[in-house]
């Protein structure tokens, strides 16, 4: 399941459903990829927050859209990609990406055409790593990243409905894709902590449940070996903070204002605030991504 | 439910639980049986005889194939062949507050993508309510999702 290796791999960041932090994780482990190799931060999120956000505007609205690469047209991927300020290029959202799903959804091998089109064609020759945000709905598009990848991250958050989100993702996106395709889900990455975890605060029962889960993420890995080790707090380990004798670390990732407002300025964490206590998580993520699974 | 990844199944490559629906012998097989059992609508008997020109031809079929076959040989009937899944007793009318434009949309949606997909999977004989029920069933599976919706329109209509 873990390659030791470094070798070039694209990775879907995904979880059915909304506001989880899809585009700030896979923005941000974009923003860390660069510094081991040559990044395409492709958007398949119709809203194109991070898009527009990353002032793509133009393109976000332009003529040229998904559907020329990947359905009919004569358009190459080269005619959409942009180079951004953060090292990173980008593949842009745009405003009639919902057409080019229900295109998709009429076309012969449609779930394969980003990886017929995008992937095969520029992974290793051109990008070291494909970083894809998709949407948080199930469709052709996740269909296309999810095949195109074979690689999964998914952020999650406290709460029952981020949970209920991954086990929708799991049954209705990645079980079903098994039955045509490998996929490996290379880390699940809880995001937006921010609660003390010696009480029973959501933020514990997330991390509780993640790390003591059994039940398989990968053929023959249970998810507790999926958690990146900044999140990693063995079921020991909790009894010794419910015993007091250990001091309840600060599992990432947490909430933090400079992540919301590095959004809101447009660039990546490392570039608004290079000191931010959370950008070794994301540097971690990266190299989770980089040797294809997490290693202990 | 088909599986939504079954436009794969023509590459052939990596589909160890496809086998059964790709080789043209059950495949026509568990058809047959089908139509026997139930043999009213017209479409599965049109599915057969698409379905039985397979084993003349390369596995390469359109992807609307698979789709369909992949539910009649695990169930004794396709959706096709079922009838509606509830009846018209079931249901209760309820009033949607929605614009003009929103609904006309929706009324597109309808005719141009959820009743031609129906129809792939041989569905012909959708009903309202059907529809009606499953995008309540559809919002009720990601709440979220609505609140972001009124949330952006909000947004919208205030930059404007």
């Amino acid at each position: 399941m873990t390659d030791t290796t470094t070798e070039s791999r694209a990775v879907s960041v995904v979880i059915l459903k909304g506001g989880v932090g899809k585009s700030t994780t896979s923005m941000n482990l974009a923003r860390q990829l660069v510094e081991r190799g040559r990044t395409l931060y492709a958007d398949l999120d119709p809203n194109g927050h991070a898009t527009n956000g990353l002032g793509f505007e133009a393109a976000y609205n332009g003529e040229i859209n998904l559907g020329d690469v990947i359905l009919e047209g004569n358009a190459t991927p080269h005619d959409l990609i942009r180079s951004t300020d953060y090292g990173f290029d980008i593949l842009p959202s745009s405003n009639t990406l919902e057409d080019v799903e229900k295109d998709l959804a009429g076309a012969m091998q449609g779930s394969a055409r980003i990886k017929s089109k995008i992937v095969d064609p520029l992974l290793e020759d051109e990008y070291d790593f494909i970083v894809f945000d998709c949407p948080a709905y199930p469709g052709m598009l996740n269909n296309n990243a999810l095949v195109a990848t074979g690689n999964v991250v998914i952020p999650i958050e406290p709460g029952s409905s981020a949970i209920g989100g991954y086990k929708r993702t799991m049954e209705r996106l990645i079980e079903p894709a098994r039955e045509y395709i490998d996929v490996d889900v290379l880390a699940v990455v809880p995001n937006k902590l921010s609660d003390r975890i010696d009480q029973q605060t959501e933020d514990r029962e997330l991390l509780e449940n993640l790390n003591t889960a059994t039940y398989e993420v990968n053929p023959g890995q249970p998810l507790q070996e999926a958690i990146p080790n900044f999140a990693r707090i063995t079921a020991d380990e909790f009894d010794a903070i419910d015993a007091g004798e250990m001091t309840p670390p600060k599992p990432g990732i947490r909430h933090r204002s400079a992540l919301s407002r590095s959004l809101q300025h447009n660039r990546p964490l490392q570039d608004y605030d290079p000191e931010n206590d959370q950008i070794d998580f994301y540097e971690e993520l990266a190299e989770i991504v980089a040797v294809g699974g997490v290693e202990r | 439910m088909s599986n939504p990844f079954d436009d794969l199944k023509e590459d052939g490559a990596d589909t160890a639980e496809s086998d059964d629906s790709i080789d043209p012998e059950s495949h026509t097989e568990s058809k047959r049986t089908d139509t026997e059992s139930s043999g009213t609508d017209e479409q599965p008997s049109v599915a057969e005889s698409t379905a039985s020109s397979l084993p003349d031809e390369s596995p390469s079929e359109p992807p609307v194939e698979g789709g369909g076959s992949d539910a009649t040989s695990d169930e004794p009937l396709s959706p096709a062949e079922t009838g509606p899944a509830f009846e018209y007793s079931e249901v209760q009318q309820k009033p949607f507050y929605a614009r003009t434009e929103t609904v006309n949309q929706f009324e597109n949606e309808i005719r141009m993508t959820i009743v031609p997909t129906l129809a792939e999977a041989g569905l012909l004989d959708e009903e309202t309510r059907e529809i009606h029920d499953a995008v309540l069933r559809l919002a009720n599976e990601q709440p979220e999702r609505i609140a972001e919706l009124v949330l952006e329109e909000r947004r919208q209509s205030g930059s404007q």
